[in-house]
């Protein structure tokens, strides 16, 4: 079944976990400022969940980047797991 | 160490751990309000069933009552051990989490308290069909004040929880739960309807529903935020 944002993942590869130990963060350290929980920070960085838009700009603004320049829907291979 | 795994802060690796315990500790909590209920319940029962029968308190009765007594007192320490252990962990989370702990653990005292209340007034016993769990009747004054409680304090918190707490995964694993819970209605209640109408089975229980249905949507919430 096709799902959209905001759901179950659908694997769609991301530069989370890189990004977030480039700057020394915690998963808890990155929930805090994305305020959301700890269980999301990691459904998000093992591709489980995938964010929504709002919440996929906000990431994007927190580390700087665009959002295809974190998130990888399989078509630009932008990103790494 | 190389890889992702590498990268992984040690509080990360706790973070999936505590969700665990977290989960086991919820767990053993429930089935502590649980048998600390049914030890209520076997005291009244064991009570009223010897007031009833005209017997003296004999030696046999006590040593039952103090068992009993034992068993609960036991669980009851546990689980306060539990609460404490909980406690401790909260200060690692972050707001948020913070107030997801705090409505989890009002909404399973209010459970607390509503069972002990129904377990106090009799309504725990069976009633006289061979399915239904607590048909039994009610004092109207429990009745309306368990039916208040119900009626006010869970959309209170469920508002609070949607509007403070969740945030979208939880939101999302909630959706996945209560549709999953619909369908089980949609599709369970009509066909036991339906068998019950062939003389199969015997008449739909509604508590026996809301219990399912309500298992059901709570296993794939939980499937689906902590998967």
């Amino acid at each position: 079944m096709q799902r959209t944002h905001g759901a179950t993942g659908n694997g769609m590869k991301n530069r989370l976990k890189v990004l977030r130990a480039e700057r020394d963060w915690s998963q808890a350290d990155l929930a805090l400022r994305l305020d959301v929980s700890r269980q999301a920070v990691n459904a998000i960085e093992t591709g489980k969940y995938d964010p929504s838009l709002p919440l996929a700009f906000r990431i994007g603004r927190l580390f700087g980047l665009r959002i295809e320049e974190i998130f990888d829907d399989g078509t630009s291979g932008n990103a790494q797991a | 160490m190389t890889g992702p795994a590498a990268m992984l802060k040690p509080d990360d690796r706790e973070s999936t751990k505590g969700i665990h315990n977290a989960l086991l500790r919820t767990a053993l909590l429930m089935l502590g309000g649980i048998a600390l209920i049914f030890g209520v319940g076997m005291i009244a029962g064991l009570l009223s069933a010897h007031w009833e029968r005209g017997g003296a308190i004999d030696a046999r009765l006590i040593s039952i009552l103090i068992c009993v007594a034992l068993a609960m007192a036991g669980i009851a320490l546990l689980m306060w051990r539990q609460m404490r252990a909980a406690v401790r962990s909260d200060q690692a989370l972050n707001p948020r989490e913070r107030r997801n702990r705090l409505v989890l653990t009002i909404a399973m005292a209010v459970g607390a308290a509503i069972g002990f209340m129904l377990a106090l007034s009799g309504g725990l016993d069976g009633g006289p069909g061979p399915i239904s769990l607590s048909d039994a009747p009610l004092p109207p004054s429990v009745a309306v004040g368990l039916a208040a409680i119900v009626a006010i304090a869970l959309p209170l918190l469920s508002y609070y929880w949607h509007r403070r707490v969740a945030d979208e995964l939880e939101a999302a694993a909630y959706r996945e739960g209560a549709l999953m819970g619909l369908y089980t209605f949609w599709v369970g209640a009509p066909t036991w309807w339906l068998l019950w109408r062939g003389g199969l089975v015997p008449p739909p229980d509604g508590v026996v529903i809301y219990l399912v249905v309500t298992f059901v949507a709570g296993v794939v919430w939980l499937r689906a935020k902590y998967r």
